[in-house]
């Protein structure tokens, strides 16, 4: 080993993963580093980087999955935190994954980041696509054409992996020659004219200077404020401006045209020169397009969506019903038999009473929900990997453009009835700030799963032949509120035009069995995991304050618990559940809304008739249904606050908070105080 | 030429300018949508988004853009 590999392997070299939305990067890195993250199939799935690692012949490698991203401008958050990556994380090595059956718009993206200067390994993916679709790539003469090695993969079936693997280890010890595109005399002139004039005030850029002053002709003004020259900003723009007008005279239409115009011109050579097309075979109608005919129908679009939801719906509780009664016996059985077991081997009451009614009935009745969490999360999954979740957010845009949302705002919207936390991160895949900050806003209306297994046992007690229905109310109240709060906010806060939409309509496929297991596992392995802690200490501070002050009894209302919920109490009584157990529920549901039952779970768990037979003892169907519409609305959970404020600021979460305790509690009110009058 | 807005589905098109603000043509431009490419409107809702594709990719378009977009039918055109 020579002394350049050998500070190679103690540096671990890096490298990342660019490429366009939806060209299998994800699928890559898996394969690459034996990671299990999850692919979908909708635009923007990764929205942060992820980092894993592989060794091969005795090299360490890291990678780095970037957000799949069209261009470098900054556009939106995800184009920024790739393109930053790559200019300040300084990989060793750039993969731009490359769907190659779209090969001209994937090349524009490799074309911007080797004109960033960046060490680039083409990886021609999805090439079996390729072709069926008949197309015939001559990969020496691209790899030529740019000086780049180029490698076929399928990242799905695994193919082609350990050849990139092996092309990775043999770049990252090569400096390539800059990459440069001419793009003819005039536009040469102007950057030429504007380097000079940046050169003489001394700026010191962290992008290469050619590719920020291109950048400046495309008319990416963004990039003066992130290049941290705002001093300068007004002179650059003036000079830039110059510059603009000079070429528009000179080529006849504007500078970003003319730019794209050769780039593009170089891609289309290069294909020509490298591509065999066998004409014919992708002009039929495609499987995708007939059913896109169907599902995104201006008349049948909306109605379909809805019946998806509908059936989801139903799904997640029928299949859930049998598997959760069977766990419930079980943790019922296990009560019993520890307590009898205890007091056999003569452990004292309070322990017996921690593990009875505080450990076992309030996890446990947190955790029969489990199956009704996956079957949930399974729907999901399906519905992204189909391609559908796209097309949900098509056929939504009409209505939500009407109402000042963004059609690409519902894919977050819609996630987030899995968990709030990853629908606020989605967000960053909206193109404009505020269009970003409103759907933020109203993610928390999205009835996540911890707030499935509130609707589930209040449904199932009070409303037994049409539990599948009324779940299906409290999903779609979520969506029809968060529409009316994101209308109202759009008019107080933000007084702009939506971003239009452009999104691309991913194919449909048919979706791997493994990979919706794996995202349905991960899932109900992170519940299982918040079971296991915060929901595990909320049951248990809830116990503790019950049993206290000593001498007390356990869950009386002259227990600490009982006095904290007695104050709240009397604030509930209008929305009908004046007691203070369902304070106190509400209160500690705040850590996570599974909570609510937990509580629930630990404070009626001692009772004779068991937890749904105090509920049906202490709410009718009426009040039921105003606690479930409290449920949804009425706060974040923790990790949802901890989130938005991570992607906003303190006022908007502040804003966030404010507001769906309001709205939670007059809408409670509102449907017990109008309900009574017809009940 | 015509806006996008106004091509019936099932009708190619070539793309001539992009009359957009800020960054919308550089956007259309990474997404392989520039002057010059062919494109076909696969289906539309009367005010509302519409489906195009070019080349086996499908976008959706808001109509507002896709009115942005002007556009020159070609091959058999039959516009009355």
């Amino acid at each position: 080993m020579d002394r350049k590999e050998r500070i190679i392997m103690d540096k671990k070299p890096t490298v990342a993963l660019a490429g366009n939305p939806n060209s299998g990067k994800t699928s890559i890195f898996n394969e690459l580093t034996g990671s299990r993250q999850y692919v979908g199939n909708w635009p923007g799935v990764t929205v942060e980087k992820k980092e894993g690692r592989f060794s091969w012949n005795g090299y360490e490698i890291n990678v780095v999955d970037l957000p799949g991203t069209y261009s470098l401008t900054a556009y939106s958050i995800d184009e920024t935190i790739a393109r930053d990556f790559i200019v300040e994380g300084q990989p060793d090595a750039v993969i731009v994954v490359i769907d190659s059956s779209n090969l001209a718009r994937n090349l524009y993206l490799a074309l911007e980041i080797l004109e960033l200067g960046a060490n680039v390994i083409l990886d021609l993916n999805m090439i079996d696509e390729a072709e069926r679709k008949g197309l015939k790539i001559d990969v020496e003469k691209i790899s030529s054409f740019f000086d780049v090695p180029v490698v076929e993969t399928v990242a799905v079936a695994g193919k082609g992996i350990q050849h990139l693997k092996e092309t990775i280890i043999e770049a990252i010890k090569i400096k390539r020659n800059e990459f440069k595109i001419d793009y003819g005399k005039e536009i040469e002139r102007e950057i030429e004219y504007l380097s000079e004039f940046l050169k003489s005030k001394g700026v010191s850029l962290k992008f290469p200077l050619r590719w920020f002053v291109i950048k400046l002709l495309e008319g990416d003004t963004e990039i003066i404020r992130e290049a941290k020259l705002s001093n300068l900003a007004d002179e650059i723009e003036e000079k830039v401006q110059e510059s603009k007008i000079r070429l528009e005279k000179q080529l006849g239409s504007d500078p970003e045209t003319s730019i794209i115009e050769k780039r593009y011109g170089i891609i289309e050579g290069l294909i020509k020169e490298c591509v065999e097309r066998q004409v014919g075979i992708d002009e039929r109608l495609t499987i995708s397009d007939k059913i896109d005919k169907i599902v995104t129908n201006k008349y049948l679009g909306i109605p379909i969506f809805l019946l998806i939801m509908w059936l989801t719906f139903q799904l997640v509780f029928k299949l859930g019903e049998p598997i959760v009664g069977i766990i419930e016996l079980f943790f019922d059985w296990l009560g019993k038999t520890i307590s009898l077991w205890f007091t056999s081997i003569g452990i004292s009451e309070w322990i017996i009473s921690l593990v009875r009614d505080g450990i076992i009935s309030g996890l446990g009745s947190v955790l029969v929900f489990l199956p009704n969490i996956l079957l949930l999360f399974l729907v999901i999954s399906i519905l992204e990997d189909s391609g559908y979740m796209a097309r949900a957010a098509f056929v939504m845009d009409r209505l939500m453009h009407a109402l000042g949302l963004h059609g690409k705002s519902f894919i977050p919207m819609i996630l987030g009835f899995g968990c709030n936390v990853p629908a606020v991160m989605a967000c960053r895949t909206l193109e404009s700030e505020k269009d970003r900050i409103l759907t933020i806003l109203v993610i928390p209306l999205m009835s996540c799963t911890a707030r499935l297994p509130i609707y589930v046992l209040f449904a199932s007690v009070f409303f037994p032949k049409s539990q599948g229905w009324i779940i299906f109310s409290l999903y779609v109240l979520g969506i029809v509120l968060a529409i009316i709060v994101a209308r109202i906010f759009k008019g107080i806060f933000f007084k702009h035009e939506v971003a239009p939409l452009i999104m691309e309509l991913p194919p449909y496929r048919l979706p791997q069995l493994k990979g919706i297991f794996i995202h349905m596992w991960e899932r109900g392995s992170q519940f299982l995991k918040k079971a296991g802690s915060i929901i595990l200490a909320g049951v248990v501070v809830i116990w503790i304050l019950a049993s206290l002050p000593l001498g007390v009894e356990y869950a009386s209302s002259e227990s600490f618990i009982g006095r904290l919920g007695s104050i709240l109490a009397p604030l509930l009584k209008p929305a009908g559940f004046g007691f203070w157990q369902a304070g106190v529920a509400l209160f500690f549901g705040l850590v996570a809304k599974e909570v609510v039952i937990g509580a629930f779970g630990t404070v009626y768990g001692v009772e004779e008739a068991g937890l749904t037979g105090a509920i049906s003892q202490n709410f009718t169907p009426l009040s039921a249904y105003s606690f479930m519409v409290m449920s949804l609305i009425y706060i974040p959970c923790i990790a949802t606050i901890g989130v938005i404020k991570r992607e906003t600021n303190w006022k908007w979460t502040g804003l966030a908070i404010g507001y769906s305790l309001v709205l939670g509690w007059i809408l409670a009110v509102l449907i017990y105080q109008i309900g009574r009058l017809f009940l | 030429m015509i806006p996008l807005s106004m091509v019936r589905p099932g009708e190619k098109v070539e793309i001539v300018v992009v009359n957009g603000g800020k960054g919308l043509s550089m956007r259309l431009a990474a997404m392989g949508l520039y002057p010059g490419t062919i494109i076909e409107v696969v289906s539309d809702a009367r005010m509302g988004p519409l489906i195009i594709s070019r080349g086996g990719a499908r976008f959706a378009l808001g109509f507002g853009m896709a009115h942005k977009i002007l556009v020159r039918p070609i091959g058999e055109n039959n516009y009355g």
